[in-house]
């Protein structure tokens, strides 16, 4: 039984919806849709979230219990969620002096000041290691270990030339040179790394992804169809 | 030998030094970069919102966080002053990420407050921050130039908007401001105002549902603005001749994404609304939105710094872009150099090992 | 057995309801000589009309002047004259606001001719007329805010020209050869005001009648001001303030103030009161505004006429007309493709898994990156470290998730076989309450409902790169000796994959993110690219009813290629059919 409802459920929604998507009458688009759908979601969210956040704390609370190593860092996070959640929510307005409100979202409250002058650089440090990662990652993986590997390399050297002003700047020396030397020829065209790069964007890479999209959509009808079907049952946890 | 073994191995620690010295290095000096040939998505973008024309709508979708910030601010900084300045009306929405909705309102807050300051009250601010009063009032209360006049843009703008909280704040400059009559010099119908010239709506909960409902009437979905205003109150959405009632009102949706929120537009505002799209996205995200330029679902793209670069140079109005080009190319050049060297090291000790 | 049954009658109650929320087809009328093709309507308020317009439609109006030159003028609606000629030597004169301009044909963009037709004003005019068209009548209706001024856009030129779409900002529908295709909208708005009109002038012959309900509500008011009077009187005596009596005295003041206005009220009211015929006579009018409400509600129709400007500026009207009925149009026929293809799908689907059913053996490639996943829960057996299960920050609406759901699943089932502890960090709140369950069952399913910790599935945050610093933080504390990369992921890929692969753990991803697959190639073991992340679950599950489903997927890929193909050898050979057919599905 535990398993028979939510397979039905699935099964009847599913159908209903398939067909609700080739209908354009209100029932469907305002009523399906919109109201049923979007509601929906809104309130398994809302759900969702407290249990979240329930289980954030439980994590956190086991850890500190135990002392794990690194138990510090788990009290970071807890004083940190209650003193966020309490500037935000349960704190007065009241005006604290320096144009500073103590409570509330605003501009000019402390929730808005921790907001953007700590969390604000904190992930942007997190976004910015990413330049380091991709070094690293890019000596690592570009070695010509066969044809396509330096096809690749060669691919990859380009677009980074094309994608910043030297790229240009190359372009118009050689240009410069192509018009005293061997001037019935463009040759200097291949060193237009801007030109290539927005054609390798444009040609190959497009095509790529598109021979991806397509297989990723049939997988994805595929997927949606297996559940519907009740064929795949993982989500469920095990077969029956 | 070792050597050349060394160069395949190199520790990645030394890679992230030198990167952080060749990215920081430009940026503390301040050596800009310059672009003579901006990328063609870039264009497309820009042609289109140019050729727009006076009071025709924009609307600025902000899903970001603030990780993503110093790639996306730029740009978007870049385009609202764009539409400042050939008079479109803008308005702004975090329609996915909750953190967007404080971005949002930052970009288009500066770039209005330095619009008013730098373009409509320029004239009207060199004569009024020398006339004796506000000079006395300067000198007592020890104020710069520059932030006098930043002061007196706030309460000019708080005045039309009749923004009470802020004229609170600024009481003794606007009573002198008052009393004197200098409010009545500044050129009302040039100034941007919220509500009027511009609106923020803020983070709005329910993406499917908001979109649907923009679709059939703004005012309805979105009921109150980031300030908790009733939108149907605004000059933007009940004028009679030139109000925004629903999507088919906005002349182009711009969309500044680090996460999926392009598809999810692509699929409301293009797909089922027919408006065109326009995006500015994290480089390393880009690649992915290339096909839908060329199907034409996307009106033009914004990739990276690089499309923040190119937009600047495009309306002629340089800033953290372009600065950030010379980082870039450096990085580049880093990186390259690292490739070769790796492979070097590579193809080397490969022969070696072969003999 | 029970549930296959339950699944057909449910699916037969389902397509039963169809009539029932189908509503009649629209009747449409073509009045003088617009040739109304077809039409159709893609949601509640708007309807796309295609029709067919020759040149000659509105040349066949020009008159031969005195001086041998074909010429015409037209009112617009805003007044101004239009003169249009054509001349037999091929030029063009063109009058507006009082310049005139000679234009030689050939000097044109495009010949006159067939281009003169651009794009078109519509103007509607409420309820059916067939009279010929005025300008000044229309100009009217024009104005009405609620009604949107439609066009279409008749070049390829035209198109790409942003002044023209601006100038109309509804979406222009498309043209091909020699029909017009025209979008309207705020249909629904329009007839909304329409019918309104009518019960308002219903409700104010209604209030008429029933004065004796405003003698009550009168009353009624009249009462409670008394109660709040006494109650304020109160109030201020419980005060015990000085000033009472001023305040009291000016308190009855008020309160007689208004007492006295409302008694006036009510005597105008009597004096209204009208005999029994008026009243009859009042409400034989009310029965034929009902009546006429009725007709409006049914027969509520819009005419429209055509407009045209060349790309000139030279603005002229045709005088054609048509009825319609601003109705929703049930099925959307510009998805039948789509619907035919996936019910074909789903029909391939079902017979390879009815096949697989009765033991026919379908073959699936190795896939490198799934085979080697016993070897990597194996290999976190034989350390004693945890593996990391990452899904993906994307929201459960995501395909991708979905599979990503269905793969840890599996994985989980391998883990809890070894009892190898299982770290399942997650970014959306209804992903971890799925997740967690999902996880929790796996353990049940084989048997070992002990070793499941529920602190091993936990929500971290929703913030993309917090929750990837979370997620390096588990990598480099835990040190996981196999992470799985599973679902859909963004910039925060490589950050992630890096530091796995700095502390040397086995990493396997697999997403369709197409601008992340790089990252994880240089960065982990094995990368499972596009498909192969929904074929996972059914790989590694070794299931040949799942298996089938891949078989289905292929096929599916298939008849993409061989469409592809035909596609591209009839383009290339001059016949556009299939191009028209794929291209009418909508995006």
């Amino acid at each position: 039984m535990k398993r028979t409802i939510p397979l039905v459920l699935v099964f009847t929604l599913g159908v209903i919806y398939f067909f609700a998507g080739f209908f354009s009458n209100s029932f469907s688009v305002n009523f399906l849709q919109q109201e049923i759908y979007a509601n929906w979601l809104k309130i398994v969210g809302t759900f969702a979230i407290i249990m979240s956040v329930t289980s954030l704390w439980r994590r956190n609370y086991i850890k500190i219990k135990r002392k794990a190593p690194g138990y510090v860092y788990n009290y970071i996070e807890l004083i940190g969620m209650v003193v966020m959640a309490s500037f935000a929510v349960l704190l007065p307005k009241v005006n604290i002096g320096a144009g500073m409100v103590l409570g509330g979202i605003e501009k000019n409250s402390v929730f808005n000041w921790i907001f953007m002058n700590i969390q604000v650089p904190m992930q942007a440090t997190m976004f910015s290691m990413l330049a380091f990662y991709i070094a690293s990652a890019a000596y690592r993986a570009f070695r010509a270990r066969n044809i396509e590997a330096t096809l690749l390399l060669i691919t990859a050297a380009i677009v980074m030339i094309g994608r910043v002003p030297l790229g240009e700047n190359i372009y118009q020396a050689m240009s410069g040179v192509n018009s005293h030397f061997l001037p019935e020829f463009h040759w200097a065209g291949i060193f237009d790394f801007q030109g290539i790069t927005q054609w390798i964007l444009d040609i190959p890479n497009t095509a790529s992804k598109r021979a991806i999209v397509f297989g990723v959509a049939m997988g994805g009808i595929a997927t949606s169809l297996k559940i519907v079907f009740g064929i795949e049952k993982s989500w469920l946890g095990g077969t029956e | 030998m070792n050597f050349f073994k060394w160069l395949t191995k190199i520790d990645r620690r030394w890679v992230y030094l030198l990167m952080a010295f060749v990215v920081a290095f430009p940026i503390l000096t301040n050596i800009k970069g310059t672009i003579k040939k901006p990328s063609k998505s870039a264009v497309k973008l820009f042609k289109y919102i140019d050729k727009l024309e006076k009071d025709n709508t924009i609307m600025l979708t902000f899903d970001y966080s603030p990780d993503s910030l110093a790639e996306l601010n730029p740009m978007s900084k870049a385009i609202t002053y764009h539409a400042l300045e050939k008079n479109l009306r803008i308005i702004g929405l975090a329609p996915l990420w909750p953190t967007g909705g404080g971005l949002g309102l930052d970009v288009i807050q500066s770039q209005v407050d330095r619009f008013n300051q730098e373009v409509v009250l320029k004239s009207y601010l060199d004569e009024i921050v020398d006339s004796p009063l506000i000079k006395k009032y300067r000198e007592t209360n020890k104020i710069s130039v520059e932030n006098i006049k930043t002061n007196i843009t706030t309460v000019v703008t708080a005045y039309y908007e009749s923004d009470k909280k802020t004229i609170e704040v600024n009481k003794k400059l606007f009573d002198i401001m008052e009393k004197n009559n200098l409010f009545t010099k500044a050129d009302k119908d040039k100034f941007k105002l919220n509500g009027r010239d511009w609106s923020y709506f803020g983070y709005k909960p329910g993406f499917s549902s908001i979109m649907l409902g923009m679709g059939k009437d703004i005012p309805k979905t979105i009921v109150n603005d980031y300030w908790g205003t009733p939108i149907i109150k605004h000059e933007m959405f009940n004028s009679k001749t030139k109000k925004v009632k629903s999507f088919e009102d906005i002349s182009i949706v711009i969309d500044f994404a680090a996460g999926a929120s392009v598809d999810y537009l692509l699929l409301y505002v293009n797909t089922k609304f027919g408006r065109p799209l326009g995006a500015g996205v994290t480089a390393v995200m880009a690649a992915d939105y290339y096909p839908y330029i060329q199907s034409g679902q996307l009106v033009g793209m914004l990739n990276g710094m690089r499309g923040a670069a190119d937009y600047e140079t495009l309306i002629k109005q340089p800033g953290r872009g372009l600065n950030a080009m010379a980082s870039q190319t450096y990085a580049h050049l880093l990186i390259i150099l690292f490739i070769i060297l790796g492979n070097i090291g590579y193809l080397v000790t490969k022969k070696g090992d072969e003999k | 057995m029970r549930l296959r049954k339950l699944r057909v009658i449910l699916l037969m109650l389902i397509l039963l309801t169809v009539p029932i929320f189908s509503e009649k087809p629209l009747e449409v009328k073509a009045i003088g000589d617009l040739q109304l093709e077809d039409y159709k309507y893609d949601n509640a308020a708007s309807i796309i009309l295609k029709f067919k317009l020759s040149p000659d439609d509105f040349l066949s109006k020009l008159k031969l002047s005195k001086d041998g030159i074909l010429r015409t003028s037209e009112m617009l609606p805003d007044g101004n004259m239009v003169e249009y000629g054509l001349l037999p030597n091929g030029t063009v004169e063109i009058k507006k606001d009082g310049t005139t301009k000679n234009v030689n044909m050939t000097d044109l963009e495009s010949p006159i001719r067939n281009d003169l037709v651009k794009f078109y004003h519509i103007y509607f005019k409420i309820g059916q007329i067939k009279e010929p068209f005025n300008a000044e009548e229309f100009s009217e209706f024009s104005n009405i805010s609620t009604i949107r001024i439609a066009k279409n856009i008749y070049s390829y030129k035209a198109k790409k020209d942003l002044s023209i779409i601006n100038k109309f900002r509804l979406p222009y529908y498309k043209t091909d050869d020699n029909y017009y295709y025209i979008r309207f909208k705020g249909l629904d708005d329009l007839k909304k005001s329409y019918i309104e009109d009518f019960e308002n002038k219903i409700k104010v012959k209604k209030g008429e009648l029933t004065f004796e309900n405003k003698k009550n509500t009168i009353k009624k008011e009249i009462l409670k001001l008394k109660e709040k009077y006494i109650n304020n009187k109160k109030k201020l005596k419980a005060e015990k303030d000085q000033d009472i009596k001023k305040e009291l005295i000016s308190l009855k003041g008020e309160f007689n103030e208004e007492v006295g206005s409302l008694k006036s009220k009510l005597q105008e009211l009597k004096k209204k009161k009208i005999d029994k015929e008026k009243k009859n006579e009042i409400k034989k009018e009310i029965i034929l505004l009902k009546e006429e409400l009725k007709k409006a509600k049914k027969d509520f129709a819009i005419t429209f006429t055509v407009a045209a400007e060349s790309k000139e500026g030279m603005e002229t009207y045709c005088e054609l007309f048509s009825t319609i009925t601003p109705k929703v149009e049930q099925i959307n026929l510009d998805k039948l493709w789509i619907f035919l293809f996936s019910i074909g799908f789903i029909i391939i689907m079902l017979l390879l898994y009815n096949s697989a059913k009765k033991g026919k053996k379908l073959y699936v490639r190795a896939i490198a990156g799934l085979s080697a996943v016993e070897e990597a829960v194996g290999r976190a057996t034989e350390m004693g470290k945890p593996v990391l299960y990452i899904s993906g920050i994307s929201y459960i609406t995501d395909i991708q998730t979905l599979a990503s759901i269905n793969i840890l699943g599996q994985i989980a089932k391998k883990v809890a076989i070894y009892e190898t502890p299982l770290i399942v960090p997650v970014n959306d709140p209804i992903v971890y309450t799925v997740l967690r369950e999902v996880v929790r069952e796996a353990y049940v399913d084989v048997g070992k409902p002990d070793a499941y910790q529920e602190e091993s599935v936990f929500f971290l945050t929703t913030a993309q790169f917090a929750y990837a610093a979370g997620v390096n933080g588990i990598i480099v504390r835990d040190k996981p000796s196999t992470i799985f990369y599973m679902g859909s992921f963004f910039a925060e890929s490589l950050l992630m994959s890096e530091t796995g692969n700095q502390v040397g753990a086995m990493q396997i991803a697999g997403t369709a993110s197409t601008t992340q697959i790089p990252f994880f190639i240089a960065s982990c073991d094995y990368t499972l690219i596009g498909e192969e992340l929904f074929a996972a679950s059914a790989y590694l599950s070794r299931d040949p009813l799942l298996l089938s489903t891949i078989k289905a997927q292929d096929y599916g890929k298939a008849l993409i290629m061989l469409l592809m193909i035909l596609g591209l050898t009839l383009e290339l050979s001059g016949i556009h059919w299939i191009i028209y057919i794929l291209q009418n599905i909508p995006d």
